[in-house]
């Protein structure tokens, strides 16, 4: 088959865009297995930064510290967002609008005011910033995110097959159990799992509310990506783009199943 | 002492709980008692009255449908029996009880859904075992009720499906199943047969109505399908803007509507407007523009109020001359088309009034006429309805 | 007569209420609360009210900062449309069967931590970097050239990360267009360029305006960008904040110019909202 010219550009262009969005990536990924430290010239394979990075005990722990606070806010973010959006989805009720903007709100203001708001809290509150503060500003800017996703699967969900439930003497609860999780699960799923990547990669609001014992993954990048460039980072951001990967695709295959 | 003087006392209570017990008892085997009883019910959603002040009661073991257009009120009445709504005021009785306080999880009632509402992520089988499963029903028993509900419902080969892959007859059936395995005093249906197409719509009629007679249980019924409301209904109870227009079997529904509304929303009517002017037992002359008109009146109607005067299409008849057998009903009109409906002939006529008449006539009896022609319209005097305006 | 007690409305709603009341609600007030106040000489807060930060802000200074992130948020914003609605449309009017894959391929990136594609992009640029590396090789230049810590530098990282959020809007928008207005167009005689302008660009006008919220907002507050690439040179308003907090330590000020920023965004989102409304309104005439 012969491409019209019109189709040959749009290729071309298109191959261009993906250059620009890959070419950063590659060479990354590329340089992380470079022998050479100082410059950019490939002077032979090596695994060597790999291996120095597992022996790098500030990065290490840095990892579990955005591992634990992850999971913890993915935890806790699902539980409160999909509560929130099944309320929302079935009750009518005054102040529902301003219980709306509050949560939505979130999303749209400039991620650092959000930082600086919350450190302002928790110095006020006299509370010591650590992993504590984490968890509180991870669960918060995450909460809406699973509220939008979840409240996405709810608008195909039939609202009678909890009347119809109930009407078969399961109560509330059993309902929820029963009839309501297992429909919006995909929904449920999606969003724990944005819940995660926000929170492991978020740059931002950590700044503010890490302590100094409490460093995350990104924050520890951003300090060493500050003192100048190492092949270690390269490893390291390689790792953490190899675990969001994997993570997407778990979430693509389980869509994929529920198709 | 004390202890014939007790033991008297006891006797004494025995008889009374005895006496009560056996009228109650026998009351309920005669069912004389309602199944379901609606005391003044109303619904408010803000200011908009939904349901307006509707009492009705429905028999052990009777089909009674709700009929009336969409936002007629009758799916909100279905929803309050089910506990889905809460009336803004009134009661509802099931077999004796007060259910007002009760959460719908509570109320031995089921409901078969206009969508059918069936769990999407679960089988056949564990949709109609659900109800039994939260009742914490033993195992080997619902497999045996499971069992013989599908059987019922002739799917007991399909009991592994999902609901995606079922026809929307076979969900109908499902859907049935699951609410009737619960064995409810009382089935509610929501337009059960609403998505169904016109051939299998028939059919699921059938079978309904078949299934409600062998099982002997009440069925509440909503539909905005007047034909089929006509064939299925041992009573019908019609409904219009939250009221209650009318309660009957269907025979009493289509030969003597109580309204105005009654009359055209079930099968076709014709309707004349007059004026009331004398009353001769349960019959009324009206003055229909100079020509007097006789017709059975029901209900009250005052004389020199303003009527109208009913006419089914089929009763009425047209001759070229006046008829002497008519009892004086006979009226001149004019010709103006005729259609050909296949079994029987539509003839629309004007009237003097300029109103337009339609008359229904099988295709063998039929007289020539052509635009413009004068005919008379005439009726048996039992087959007019005088309705209040 | 009463309804039975519903405690499911109680515990859906009431942990969001109070999680958001305490951690975001109460802490957006305090900074309000603090904006207004004065910066001891140990760097805490004398709780006397002011306007003083406010006044401040306005030194040319001051508003010079924030016209040069404005302009770099709106540069952005335009590089990223430029880019990104071509892009989008060739995606969506590419065959069905390809579509989703190559949608998946431009959120891939961007499930990668920003910071990492900021740092990359400093691989490639930096002095004794990639390119530079590359053109000493073949010869083309003889000494490496400055391509970091400059607006310019910027620029890219911000395009670079923001640009998924302008190609999925876009895309949605694109996608959605039904294809028979465009033979209908041209149908009627309009040729392509015509129709571009007269039916999609219209038609599709909801995905600009949801991808330049979605860039602009965010573009305006990305402090670490400017802070690796473009150095100490450019200090742009998300630097400016971080700065007051954290190294100035004049939290009332910092808080003043966050106040400033909030407002600015949510006048952006009130135009935003202002703007689709109407048009909904139109599209229902």
């Amino acid at each position: 088959m012969r491409l019209s010219f019109g189709r040959k550009f749009g290729v071309f262009y298109a191959s261009l865009v993906y250059l620009f969005l890959y070419l950063p990536i590659s060479i990354l990924i590329l340089y992380s297995f470079n022998r050479s430290k100082l410059n950019a010239v490939w002077t032979g394979f090596t695994t060597d930064w790999y291996v120095r990075l597992f022996h790098n005990d500030s990065i290490l722990e840095a990892a579990k510290t955005s591992l634990t606070v992850a999971v913890i806010t993915t935890i806790g973010a699902t539980m409160i967002g999909t509560l929130a959006a099944v309320g929302m989805y079935r009750y009518h009720f005054r102040g529902k609008i301003a219980l709306e903007g509050l949560v939505f709100l979130p999303i749209v203001i400039p991620e650092i005011v959000m930082g600086i708001s919350m450190l302002a809290l928790f110095s006020q509150l006299k509370v010591s910033l650590g992993i504590m503060t984490l968890l509180a500003a991870h669960i918060t800017f995450s909460v809406p995110f699973v509220m939008v996703v979840v409240r996405a699967r709810l608008a195909g969900f039939d609202k009678n097959i909890e009347e119809a439930a109930m009407d078969l003497g399961a109560k509330p609860w059993t309902t929820f159990l029963k009839v309501t999780l297992p429909v919006i699960a995909p929904g449920v799923i999606a969003g724990a799992l944005l819940t995660f990547t926000l929170s492991i990669d978020d740059v931002v609001i950590s700044f503010f509310v890490a302590g100094p014992g409490s460093t995350t993954l990104p924050l520890k990048i951003y300090s060493m990506v500050k003192f100048g460039v190492t092949p270690e980072i390269n490893a390291l951001s390689t790792l953490m783009l190899l675990a969001t990967l994997l993570i997407v695709l778990f979430a693509e295959r389980l869509q994929q199943k529920e198709k | 002492m004390e202890i014939p003087a007790r033991g008297f006392d006891f006797v004494l209570n025995m008889a009374s709980f005895l006496l009560v017990y056996l009228t109650l008892g026998s009351r309920r085997g005669l069912s004389l008692q309602p199944m379901v009883i609606l005391q003044n019910l109303v619904k408010q959603y803000g200011s908009q009255t939904v349901v307006n002040d509707v009492s009705l009661e429905i028999r052990q073991g009777e089909f009674l449908t709700l009929l009336g257009p969409s936002g007629c009120g009758k799916t909100t009445t279905l929803r309050m029996i089910a506990g889905f709504e809460h009336p803004t005021s009134g009661q509802i009785m099931l077999d004796g009880e007060p259910i007002l306080k009760t959460p719908p999880y509570e109320r031995n009632v089921n409901t078969v859904f206009q969508n059918y509402a069936l769990f999407p992520h679960m089988s056949v089988f564990d949709n109609v075992a659900f109800g039994l499963r939260v009742k914490r029903v033993r195992k080997a028993d619902i497999r045996q009720r499971v069992g013989d509900a599908l059987k019922m419902v002739q799917l007991e080969e399909f009991a592994g499906r999902k609901p995606d892959q079922l026809s929307g007859g076979q969900k109908q059936r499902v859907a049935i199943a699951r609410a009737l395995v619960n064995n409810p005093k009382v089935l509610l249906l929501d337009e059960p047969l609403g998505a169904l197409d016109q051939k299998l719509r028939k059919q699921m009629q059938v079978e309904l109505k078949h299934l409600q007679k062998r099982l002997g249980i009440t069925f509440i019924f909503v539909t905005h399908d007047q034909e089929e409301a006509l064939t299925m209904s041992d009573r019908i109870a019609v409904m219009n803007g939250g009221v209650l227009e009318q309660v009957g079997t269907p025979k009493d529904i289509y030969e003597f509507p109580e309204t105005g509304f009654v009359a055209e929303f079930i099968g076709e009517t014709n309707l004349i407007s007059g004026v009331a002017k004398e009353r001769n037992g349960s019959s009324v002359a009206v003055d229909c523009g100079g020509t007097l008109l006789r017709g059975a009146a029901k209900n009250e109607v005052s004389l020199g109020g303003n009527v109208l005067v009913a006419v089914r299409p089929e009763r009425a008849k047209l001759s070229l001359q006046p008829d002497a057998d008519a009892g004086g009903t006979d009226i001149a009109a004019e010709f103006t088309e005729r259609i050909y409906v296949g079994s029987s002939i539509r003839t629309m006529v004007k009237l003097q009034s300029g109103a337009s008449f339609a008359v229904v006539e099988s295709p063998d009896r039929l007289i020539d006429a052509g635009a413009g022609d004068r005919l008379y319209v005439s009726w048996k005097p039992e087959h007019a309805v005088v309705l209040k305006r | 007569m009463r309804r039975p007690p519903d405690f499911a409305r109680w515990w859906t709603l009431s942990p969001v209420t109070v999680w958001m009341i305490v951690l975001f609600l109460l802490p957006l007030i305090l900074v309000l609360a603090v904006s207004f106040m004065s910066r001891n000489i140990f760097g805490g807060i004398e709780y006397t009210f002011s306007l003083d930060n406010y006044i401040r802000y306005f030194d040319p200074l001051y508003l010079k900062i924030l016209w040069v992130s404005c302009q770099l948020a709106f540069l952005t914003t335009v590089f990223c449309l430029l880019i990104g609605y071509p892009f989008a449309y060739i995606i969506a009017r590419s065959p069905a069967k390809y579509r989703n894959v190559l949608l998946l391929f431009v959120i891939v990136p961007f499930w990668t931590n920003s910071l990492i594609r900021t740092y990359a992009w400093i691989i490639l640029l930096r002095t004794e970097g990639v390119i530079n590396t590359i053109l000493l090789h073949i010869g083309i230049i003889d000494k490496p050239l400055t391509m970091l810590y400059n607006d310019t530098a910027v620029l890219i990282g911000l395009v670079y990360t923001m640009l998924p959020f302008m190609i999925l809007p876009l895309y949605a928008s694109i996608e959605k267009l039904d294809k028979a207005l465009l033979e209908a167009a041209s149908d009627l005689g309009a040729r392509p360029r015509q129709t571009f302008w007269k039916v999609t660009l219209p038609l599709t006008a909801p995905g600009i305006m949801a991808g330049t919220l979605l860039v602009f907002i965010p573009a305006l507050g990305l402090f670490f960008i400017p802070d690796l690439m473009g150095g100490s040179k450019a200090i742009l308003i998300g630097n400016l904040i971080k700065n007051q907090f954290l190294t100035a330590r004049d939290w009332p000020f910092g808080s003043a110019i966050s106040i400033i920023l909030m407002a600015l965004t949510l006048l952006f989102i009130a135009v935003y909202v202002k703007i689709s409304k109407d048009k909904a309104g139109k599209d229902l005439m």
